[in-house]
């Protein structure tokens, strides 16, 4: 679901590995991410970039995993989007509440 | 009129396959429209979200989806025969706007216009305070279709106990 591509003293870049981020793996994304914030207790920057389309449940998944970013005082920010994924998060305001970047080096 | 049903049954399995199919279709038909690309994001988000809907409902056995397009109407039509939203059968008085969910970025309403028929709109809210992101809900499927569509609703046939969900585009 997802892999850890670097760990740095102060974030995580993570990948998500599936084109389809939906119903079907949003309970297991969540999961992981927080079991990595918890245990790392740093900014976990998340790559987009090999996500094709994304539904509700998996942006609740990501909302439900910024709350918890926020309780243990971390942060989530999301690089590398495909337009249709951004799109769709700009359409529910998302956007507004993530911080988003182009690519992992702008973001850092 | 273009008219085209879908059969959909939910085994459990991915939905990727049944939305590419209805997106398909849509795409064939309607790809020489000036604004294409924008009419099939919304398609494509609302028709995920439909079926997504269904997969949620486990005691959803079978949905139909339908495709009307006409010079310039795009409409989605949902059928299937799970349990009806509660908002029909918790509210019976009419033309009441129901707040159903509520956060900083917006205020998702269902206005039950009669006893069986309830029409879904939102406002977008102010957000005065970034800090109050605990307050944001985490069920996103109304919002998306609602804001996605230029009509969305819900009717609920007593006699045959079919719920059918409507989303209309304009291009």
């Amino acid at each position: 679901m997802i892999k850890i591509v670097k760990d740095t003293t102060d974030h995580l870049l993570i990948e998500i590995e599936v084109s389809e981020a939906n119903l079907g793996n949003s309970d297991l994304f969540k999961s992981q991410v927080v079991q990595l914030l918890d245990r790392h207790k740093k900014t976990v920057i998340i790559d987009f970039s090999k996500v094709e389309y994304i539904d509700s449940s998996f942006l609740g998944a990501l909302v439900a995993i910024l709350k918890h970013a926020m309780t243990i005082k971390q942060d989530i920010i999301l690089v590398s989007l495909k337009k249709d994924v951004h799109d769709l998060l700009k359409l529910i305001r998302l956007d507004k509440v993530f911080k988003i970047y182009p690519s992992y080096n702008e973001a850092i | 009129m273009i008219s085209k049903q879908f059969d959909f049954v939910n085994t459990g399995y991915s939905i990727s396959t049944d939305i590419k199919r209805i997106i398909g279709f849509i795409e064939s038909e309607l790809s020489s429209n000036s604004s294409a690309d924008e009419l099939f994001f919304k398609a494509k988000i609302i028709v995920t979200e439909l079926l997504t809907n269904s997969l949620k409902h486990s005691g959803i056995s079978n949905t139909v989806i339908v495709i009307n397009i006409t010079d310039y109407l795009l409409t989605i039509s949902k059928t299937d025969f799970g349990t009806p939203l509660n908002l029909i059968t918790k509210y019976h008085s009419t033309n009441i706007k129901i707040p159903i969910t509520n956060d900083i970025l917006h205020t998702l309403y269902a206005v039950i216009d009669n006893e069986k028929h309830v029409t879904f709109f939102c406002d977008e809210n102010n957000m005065a305070d970034i800090l109050a992101i605990d307050n944001i809900v985490e069920h996103f499927g109304l919002l998306i279709i609602t804001k996605s569509a230029d009509r969305f609703t819900y009717h609920f046939n007593e006699h045959t106990k079919e719920n059918i969900f409507e989303v209309a585009i304009k291009f």
